[in-house]
């Protein structure tokens, strides 16, 4: 049973390398979900609020789920996450912060800005896919999303 | 006291007190020298006056004897006497008749009875020399008057007859001489009376004769005191049977005015009188009936009744010693004026001197040293005063010295001063310096180990997804060389970690909160629980040796710190039973709350003390004792720094080690 399915997952991260292996551990895990990535701050910025290239909501509908590194060129995470929570209209979509850092100042700011969970990216591989299957378990399949 | 007063009073004292000490005793010698004269002055009057009148009383009694012997007079009497129920017969009548002639030429053959005067020449002043009785009177034995002269006189006797008669013979046969109160229809009179009995042969009474004696004679004899003074008077007092004095009227005033008893006869007086009926004579100081006082001298007239009492005003007695009592007081006076000139100027001389060196030497206290104390007195205190003032110079001479001492000692420190703040300064700097290129070290570190940290991952993970995705186009070599690969990043990549932890124990700010440290020891019980139970053959006990207490500190670093040592404890030990023990120690050696983790393991060599807390510094091979980066002591040791502690280890090879630290701060609580 895939409550979540249909919803479009947003990833925000500069590294290629790490999306790859992101996007291998989703499939790994069976995660079907369309799947749309920025590269940088603003990028994700343009995508969540309908700007710039972003226009067209048919094509770039709202995601139902965000995955946010941290450490972006530009406009960092923190500075994203800060702007989707800000706006009443955005504020409702679960962004789940998945970064190398485990700062306790970097964590405990996320949570001030309201994010709705914070992974520390394990840098073992084997515990990288263990996570990512975790999170698909938890948030496509026991937690309810919000409707748009 | 101040001197100057003091030199004042004792000059005083030397000076005034035996003047008014001689000034007393002239004046009690003084005064008892006019005393005693004047008190034999009056004896001596007195004396002379008690004569007179006994001389004059004598007379009288002689005047009387005459007629009391009379043989005539007594045959005439016991006549007079028979026939005395029978008053107007011939025979009393001729009796009486021949009786007055005989008494007459007795009279008129004596020189004193013959001048009994006619009343009305009684005022004339020509008779007081030589008139002594103013009547005369026969009486019979019952006392009535058988015949009186002069005759046709309202002043004669025999108008009182009534009185008389009463007590007439006990009067006589007491006192010869007597005062009477005489009083007739018109009059009221005090008179003196001189009586004597007449006998007969046979020696009884059949009558008497009485003389009113005329007291101007008595006034005469005391009247003249006048030698005594001003105030003097001589009075006569009459001892009445009652025991009570009478005073006579004042023989110089009035003659017929009485005097009463309680007047003034009284108290010591009285018994003062009565001792001098014995002896001769008494003086004594009293008052008189006036209330003044006075020297009085009272005498007894011998065979009398009568005293005398000759008396003067103490004042006028004492009246020279009060003048010369003002003229002494004025001389005192001037020698007093004289001495307090004196007294000031002597006081002034010798407490100048005094109070100008006490003032230099109070200067001098108060560190004047300029203040010139020397006087040019050539005495004792002229000499304490050079004396000080030498002392003075060399006190300033001192004080200069050392002042310029002091003044260059102090160019000197702070010269010294300027240049440790100099050096202090550039110390500073440096410090700053240090600071903060160890603050960029940190961030340098950190920032370098994340950001490499990234670039490793992704070659590990591609190296897995050739492992996954191309299996079969690689050979056992190729497969092995990937491992390696993985594995060598892993490695790097704990490196990486561990330098990442280092950087941070410089970078994070240290908290400070109450910690139960009993609590963060089973945190890390817990946290260990996979290392205590991962190999069944070895038993691991980690236990806290001592009470352990709540400490104001950072409960992460605590944590870690402890987590390290026992994680160090339990992996560098060979042995089967490791047993990992905590404790706290409120003092040891010389240092206070020290902390401290001991293990029974394999221990360090003295020599490896120091090396064990460099950065990725292992004293063992690669992979013994667990692995590991060897960076672990060196996070901890930073880690303790930060919160201002220290780190150091006690350790027998082959038998266990003890790490002790100390985490700063001063607020434990043991429970």
């Amino acid at each position: 049973m895939r409550l979540n399915s249909s919803q479009l997952i947003l990833i925000v991260e500069d590294s290629d390398e790490d999306y790859e292996a992101t996007i291998r551990a989703f499939s790994k895990s069976s995660l079907r979900n369309p799947v749309f990535r920025c590269a940088d701050g603003n990028d994700a910025l343009d995508y969540v609020f309908s700007r710039g290239n972003y226009t067209d909501k048919e094509k770039f509908p709202r995601p139902g789920i965000i995955l946010l590194d941290l450490n972006l060129p530009v406009t960092n995470g923190r500075e994203v996450l800060k702007h989707i929570k800000k706006d009443p209209a955005t504020k409702k979509i679960p962004v789940i912060v998945l970064t190398t850092s485990d700062d306790k100042v970097d964590i405990m700011q996320c949570y001030d800005e309201g994010a709705n969970s914070y992974i520390h990216k394990p840098v073992d591989l084997i515990r990288f896919m263990e996570a990512i299957e975790r999170l698909r378990e938890y948030w496509f399949e026991i937690v309810i999303l919000p409707k748009e | 006291m101040r001197i100057f007063y003091k030199i004042l009073i004792y000059f005083f004292a030397l000076t005034i007190l035996p003047i008014c000490l001689m000034a007393v005793v002239f004046f009690s010698k003084i005064d008892s020298t006019i005393m005693k004269e004047s008190r034999k002055a009056l004896e001596t009057v007195t004396e002379y006056k008690i004569s007179s009148i006994e001389s004059f009383l004598e007379d009288c009694r002689t005047d009387l004897a005459n007629l009391q012997n009379s043989q005539e007079v007594k045959t005439k009497l016991i006549i007079l006497n028979n026939y005395r129920s029978d008053r107007s017969s011939p025979v009393f009548m001729d009796t009486t008749r021949s009786l007055a002639y005989s008494l007459k030429s007795l009279l008129s053959g004596h020189q004193h009875l013959k001048t009994i005067i006619p009343y009305d020449k009684l005022r004339s002043n020509d008779f007081w020399d030589t008139h002594q009785y103013l009547s005369l009177v026969l009486l019979d034995k019952t006392g009535r008057i058988v015949f009186s002269d002069p005759e046709d006189s309202n002043h004669k006797i025999g108008q009182y007859s009534h009185v008389l008669s009463k007590d007439v013979f006990e009067n006589i046969a007491i006192n010869e001489i007597f005062t009477e109160t005489l009083v007739s229809s018109d009059n009221v009179k005090n008179v003196v009376l001189f009586g004597k009995d007449i006998r007969d042969n046979d020696n009884n009474i059949i009558g008497a004769i009485v003389v009113h004696i005329d007291v101007d004679n008595i006034r005469h004899i005391i009247n003249d005191v006048g030698e005594l003074g001003r105030t003097s008077q001589a009075l006569i007092i009459e001892n009445k049977a009652n025991h009570s004095f009478n005073y006579l009227p004042p023989f110089n005033r009035d003659s017929g005015r009485i005097i009463t008893s309680n007047l003034m006869v009284k108290g010591k007086i009285y018994e003062e009188l009565k001792s001098a009926e014995s002896r001769k004579m008494r003086v004594i100081i009293a008052k008189d009936y006036k209330g003044r006082k006075v020297l009085a001298c009272l005498g007894h007239i011998p065979k009398t009744n009568w005293g005398i009492i000759i008396k003067a005003d103490l004042g006028e007695i004492r009246a020279p010693i009060n003048s010369l009592q003002y003229f002494i007081f004025y001389i005192v006076i001037m020698i007093l004026i004289v001495v307090v000139i004196f007294g000031y100027i002597l006081a002034k001389l010798v407490s100048k001197p005094i109070i100008t060196l006490c003032e230099g030497a109070k200067k001098l206290r108060e560190g004047d040293l300029q203040y010139v104390v020397a006087t040019d007195s050539p005495d004792e205190i002229g000499q304490l005063s050079r004396i000080v003032d030498e002392t003075r110079v060399k006190l300033l001479g001192l004080y200069n010295d050392m002042e310029e001492e002091i003044r260059s000692k102090t160019a000197d420190l702070s010269k010294a001063l300027t240049e440790t703040k100099v050096k202090n300064n550039q110390l500073t700097a440096i410090s700053d310096e240090l600071l903060r290129s160890n603050l960029e070290l940190d961030d340098f570190a950190y920032i370098a180990s994340h950001d490499l940290k990234e670039p490793l991952r992704s070659i590990s993970n591609f190296a897995t997804f050739l492992l996954e995705d191309n299996k079969d186009q690689l050979d056992e070599d190729g497969i092995r060389k990937l491992n390696v690969l993985i594995n060598q990043s892993a490695r790097l990549s704990s490196f990486l970690t561990a330098l990442l932890e280092y950087s941070r124990a410089g970078r994070d700010r240290v908290a400070k909160v109450n910690v139960n440290i009993n609590k963060v020891l089973e945190i890390v019980k817990q946290d260990l629980d996979y290392l205590v139970h991962s190999d069944p053959s070895v038993t691991v006990q980690i236990v806290s040796e001592t009470a352990l207490p709540i400490v104001k500190t950072d409960p992460e670093f605590i944590k870690e710190i402890l987590m390290n040592l026992v994680v160090n404890g339990i992996k560098y030990n060979s042995g089967k039973e490791k047993v990992v023990a905590i404790g706290f120690l409120a003092e040891y050696a010389t240092l206070q709350n020290v902390f401290y983790v001991k293990d029974n393991g394999i221990g360090i060599e003295e020599r490896h003390f120091e090396e064990i807390f460099k950065i990725f510094r292992r004293i063992h091979g690669r992979d013994k004792y667990g692995g590991g980066t060897g960076a672990g002591l060196t996070i901890v040791k930073k880690k303790i720094e930060a919160m201002g502690g220290k780190i150091w280890l006690e350790s027998g090879y082959g038998v266990g080690t003890v790490f002790y630290f100390t985490i700063g701060g001063n607020e434990y609580e043991t429970k």
